[in-house]
């Protein structure tokens, strides 16, 4: 098997709380607190989880837009956490982000051509004539007309202004798209038409994404894999059908039974108890497993230690043979089903 | 079950230098006490001017331009200032989509709570106090007593939206307007306060009138829904003659473009193309016909106007028969 395009290790983003006079730390907010995953070239992984899970924070980590307190980011091979500054630049171009809001990510001074310009100037990529053949490319590529260069931001819709976004992030011809709630700001109409134009611009140019998003439905859309955040580690992370549709940790459970369904009978006829409570702070989260003063299975074990993480395998022998093993949990291609609880177990 | 809300032929416009923006175009529905209805639309569809038409909120340079709207038997348009604020609140109020800024950040929770009590009810201090105390508790916020004396900013998001609902059904209201509560919640709190909105719907009986542009949270919510574009309602049904037999390409075009939940990683969602139209036209035509796949000639000439298509189900399309 070949080296994924990206493999974090133990990544950790830990920001200081600080108070009085001498702003003394006084504790710290663990938004990303030890986590591990990977994604393979080609592919497309979603990283899922309500606000404050941290899921941003990763997203800023691995592009080193936030440096990381500890732990390892490998990008083609290359630790970037311990690049300096010039090699990072150059690994950067390989490496672009899309904003969730395209109102606040484009200079309103700036003509929409001079936008998407700017990575090819500062990566000092091709001459000015090329530059320029390269905007009108770029923006027929996500569907906007030649003409678009000499206008301003404020001339666009929302939708179209994050087509701009991300014609600029793919300017530099990148391998690895970070793409940070692309959707969330945009009209349902709008919505899937950028959800559409992401998805032929992977098949088309080969691209990995990271996408960041808490709109469950799109995520199950568009990922192969999903990962799943809570209060700064990553609870569950598998394929897209292992998550949705054989979920182990009862907080992915919990989210998706919280999703609402565009089908008035389903709706009816379907039955939860909602989540009680609500998201703990991350300046001081909850011993043991994070998620237990909300977890409906929660026992003595799971307030005194954070649960290892674990395959589906694992989980199902530890609770002996009355469970069922996941079906194509084994399949051998592939990362494995993981999850970090005391008492994941599958279902029949 | 008597109708409680009647709104005819709304027509608000904003009067801006850039021209005439006409932002609800003559919309009319009508509410009984208990029920549900959601509005449905994208942003600029007029939903929320809508709404604060019939809380006579509209800023400027808005105006209510002509319409009826008839609460509890009440033509309450032409209400004076000090009219108005004896109804807002008391027999028709709102839940806004941002709870941190429509809460006062300066006074507390139980001084905003108290308020409109003693305002509307013309109770006591003490016994407004005791009502906010009975009042958090039915929207599920433990330890009521101290909670009272905190500020808004010491409560998490979808407390302050509980704090909100309370404050919003204090005068035991008949109509309850939903302005996207749940929008700037995580998914898990907005399961939450969802079911705490039907929960108390059920025991006092009010109507709500649900704004939002969510399709799929409306499927479990209203039993009626009227979906908006460019100002006016284009088709209006039951929740489910909405999702099974939509009749206005609008309609179709969104629950279309909702991801269906199938497994296909390569497959597309069927967008509609193109985006709104601009509101400082006044249609002539159907607004929808420059991104509608099913347009014929009558559709850039005249107006389509709502007509019933079944029993409670009417669409505002030339082509509503042909769908």
């Amino acid at each position: 098997m070949t080296e994924p395009l990206v493999r974090v290790r133990d990544l950790r983003v830990h920001f200081p709380v600080r108070r009085g006079l001498l702003r003394r730390q006084v504790g710290s907010v663990r938004a990303v607190d030890g986590i591990a995953f990977e994604i393979r070239e080609g592919e497309t992984l979603g990283l899922v989880g309500e606000s404050g899970c941290g899921k941003s924070t990763t997203g800023r980590a691995l592009l080193q837009l936030q440096p990381a307190t500890s732990g390892a980011v490998t990008f083609q091979g290359e630790n970037i956490t311990e690049m300096k500054a010039s090699g990072l630049r150059t690994t950067r171009r390989h490496m672009q982000m899309i904003f969730q809001d395209p109102y606040a990510s484009l200079n309103p001074r700036h003509t929409v051509g001079r936008i998407i310009r700017e990575p090819l100037d500062i990566h000092s990529i091709g001459t000015a004539t090329d530059r320029a053949t390269r905007v009108t490319e770029l923006l027929a590529l996500v569907g906007l007309d030649a003409n678009h260069a000499d206008r301003y931001p404020h001339e666009f819709s929302g939708g179209q202004r994050q087509r701009v976004g991300i014609a600029r992030a793919l300017a530099t011809s990148p391998r690895l798209i970070v793409a940070d709630e692309p959707i969330s700001a945009l009209d349902v109409s709008i919505q899937a038409q950028i959800v559409n134009l992401l998805s032929d611009l992977k098949q088309e140019l080969g691209l990995t994404y990271l996408v960041i998003a808490h709109d469950l439905s799109m995520v199950r859309h568009i990922s192969d894999r999903v990962a799943v955040m809570y209060l700064g580690r990553i609870v569950e992370i598998g394929s897209k059908a292992d998550v949705f549709d054989r979920p182990l940790h009862p907080y992915t459970r919990a989210l998706l039974a919280a999703m609402p369904i565009a089908d008035p009978e389903r709706e009816a006829a379907r039955a939860h108890t909602p989540l009680e409570g609500d998201v703990p702070s991350p300046a001081d989260p909850p011993s043991g497993c994070h998620f237990h003063p909300r977890c409906p299975l929660a026992t003595e074990v799971c307030r005194r230690e954070y649960p290892a993480v674990g395959t589906v395998e694992a989980a199902v022998d530890s609770v002996g043979p009355a469970v069922d093993k996941a079906p194509g949990a084994t399949a051998a291609s592939g990362p494995p089903h993981l999850v970090a609880c005391h008492h994941a177990v599958w279902e029949r | 079950m008597g109708t409680v809300l009647e709104v005819r032929d709304l027509v608000t416009r904003f009067h801006t230098s850039q021209g005439v923006v006409h932002a609800v175009n003559g919309i009319s529905y009508s509410l009984d006490s208990g029920e549900s209805l959601a509005i449905v639309g994208e942003s600029g569809s007029g939903k929320t001017v809508a709404a604060l038409s019939l809380m006579g909120l509209v800023p400027p340079p808005g105006r209510v331009e002509s319409g009826e709207v008839i609460l509890g038997g009440r033509e309450i348009l032409g209400l004076s200032g000090k009219e108005w604020r004896n109804v807002r609140g008391s027999e028709i109020s709102m839940v806004f989509q941002d709870p941190m800024t429509s809460l006062n950040p300066v006074l507390t929770v139980g001084y905003q709570l108290t308020e409109g009590l003693r305002r509307h009810m013309g109770l006591s201090r003490s016994e407004a106090r005791t009502e906010a105390v009975r009042l958090v508790d039915l929207v599920g916020i433990p330890n009521g007593v101290q909670r009272l004396a905190s500020y808004p900013h010491e409560f998490s998001g979808g407390q302050r939206q509980r704090v909100m609902i309370a404050m919003a059904l204090a005068c035991k209201p008949a109509v309850l307007i939903a302005d996207e509560p749940t929008t700037a919640l995580d998914v898990t709190i907005q399961d939450q306060i969802v079911r705490l909105m039907k929960e108390l719907q059920a025991e006092l009986g009010m109507g709500i009138v649900w704004i939002t542009h969510d399709l799929a949270l409306v499927a479990g919510l209203a039993d009626r829904v009227a979906v908006m574009y460019a100002g006016s309602i284009v088709e209006e049904a039951t929740v489910a003659d909405l999702y099974r037999r939509a009749r206005h390409p609008y309609t179709l075009g969104l629950l279309n473009s909702l991801p269906d939940g199938d497994h296909a990683v390569s497959s597309r969602l069927e967008a509609i193309e193109g985006r709104p139209p601009d509101l400082r036209e006044r249609f002539a035509r159907c607004p929808f016909v420059d991104r509608c796949s099913h347009a014929i000639e009558r559709c850039s000439t005249e107006k389509p106007v709502l007509e019933s298509v079944g029993e409670k189900h009417t669409s505002a399309c030339w082509r509503r028969e042909d769908l």
